[in-house]
């Protein structure tokens, strides 16, 4: 299987291999996007469960004026796609886009809950990636409310992947929730 | 102020519609082909006009795409010129309410005889206004990687108001976001 490491390091809470878990593996189907291609669009359901192979991807909300305000980003490695829509199967409030080529493989709906009916140890996943999730969410609200912009700033820029430091500034002052002025002139008084 | 067009709010918008379409065809058949009064359209003549809306500009807008030029960094926001922005500002409803009644040129009048609609053509109706939807979707994401403003052609009222790709695209959503709470309308009030 062409992506058996991306998996096992993508839910290394599983202990997976080939031998012991073998629908799983043939599950996956690789889809590839343009830079700037819309993964999903708000009002489509999210039909898919993504892992990312390669490439930069946000997801973001739309104002009322139609802005965008971005919720958070994934890139290698990482799990993509809009959960909630996914989970629920309703339409998306978010967009997901790529930043970058970017090539993903995914599971659909059905498959997705079949793990839990054929392997009771992704029940152990499930709970360690919604825990996550839900802290993360908490931090990230926290950090909005109670820090000043050059504190978000200098957080995100310590633990900010190095992929993300290639995509455009305004994505990442949305994220931090700043104008991308302010933006820019926190990285000139960092560097 | 001049509309601002911004094409993911559009596909937004876009998708708002067609999940309302989706509503539109679990109901009964029938409450499409009743008109509210004499001189109403039906939901089923709302629909038809859309489409007929919608067909004016297909070839014009896939001409002015094959002619415009692929842009480096994709289009988050456009500003529209100031005739276009005053017409497309007409059209939207606003807050749920449809303003500045106009009239229909004979071209765009739906001709149906909406006592003998079947199913199947209410049907039918709803399939090729997903069809034009979907296709209007398709345009507005190519607007994001082209640059459609130096491509002008005129709009379905003729010569006296042109549009670029990105314009045209907004004038036809919202002459569709005016035209389902038309249909909204009519279905809650026969």
């Amino acid at each position: 299987m062409e992506y058996e490491q991306l998996l096992i390091n993508a839910f290394r809470n599983v202990n997976l291999s080939v031998e012991t878990h073998p629908e799983f593996f043939e599950m996956w189907e690789e889809v590839e996007y343009d830079r700037s291609d819309f993964i999903t669009s708000s009002g489509k359901v999210e039909r898919y469960f993504y892992v990312v192979v390669s490439g930069v991807q946000t997801i973001y909300i739309l104002s009322k004026e139609g802005d965008k305000q971005v919720i958070g980003f994934s890139f290698n490695g990482s799990f993509s796609g809009v959960y909630d829509s996914f989970l629920m199967e309703k339409p998306s409030h978010y967009f997901l886009e790529a930043l970058t080529p970017t090539k993903l493989i995914r599971m659909n709906k059905q498959q997705y809950d079949s793990l839990f009916e054929i392997y009771p140890e992704f029940d152990r996943w499930g709970r360690i990636v919604h825990q996550n999730l839900l802290v993360g969410r908490v931090q990230r609200e926290i950090e909005l409310i109670t820090l000043s912009a050059k504190e978000r700033y200098q957080i995100f820029m310590e633990r900010c992947p190095e992929k993300l430091r290639t995509i455009p500034q305004k994505y990442l002052a949305s994220y931090l929730n700043m104008t991308p002025e302010t933006f820019s002139r926190l990285r000139k008084e960092k560097s | 102020m001049r509309v601002q067009i911004k094409p993911a709010h559009q596909i937004q918008r876009i998708n708002s519609l067609l999940n309302q379409l989706d509503e539109f065809n679990n109901m009964d058949h029938k409450v499409f082909m009743k008109r509210p009064h004499e001189k109403a359209w039906s939901g089923a003549e709302v629909l038809k006009h859309m489409i007929l809306g919608h067909t004016a500009y297909a070839t014009k807008v896939d001409d002015a795409l094959a002619k415009s030029n692929s842009v480096k960094d994709e289009v988050d926001v456009r500003s529209t010129r100031a005739i276009p922005s005053f017409l497309i500002k007409r059209f939207r409803p606003k807050e749920g309410e449809i303003r500045f009644k106009m009239k229909t040129t004979k071209l765009f009048k739906p001709v149906l005889d909406v006592d003998e609609l079947t199913k199947a053509q209410v049907d039918r109706l709803i399939s090729e206004m997903k069809k034009t939807l979907n296709q209007l979707s398709d345009w507005v994401e190519q607007t994001r990687k082209k640059d459609v403003l130096p491509v002008r052609f005129n709009s379905a009222i003729g010569a006296v108001v042109k549009f670029n790709t990105s314009e045209a695209c907004e004038f036809i959503l919202c002459h569709n976001e005016r035209h389902f709470q038309q249909v909204k309308n009519t279905i809650a009030s026969v």
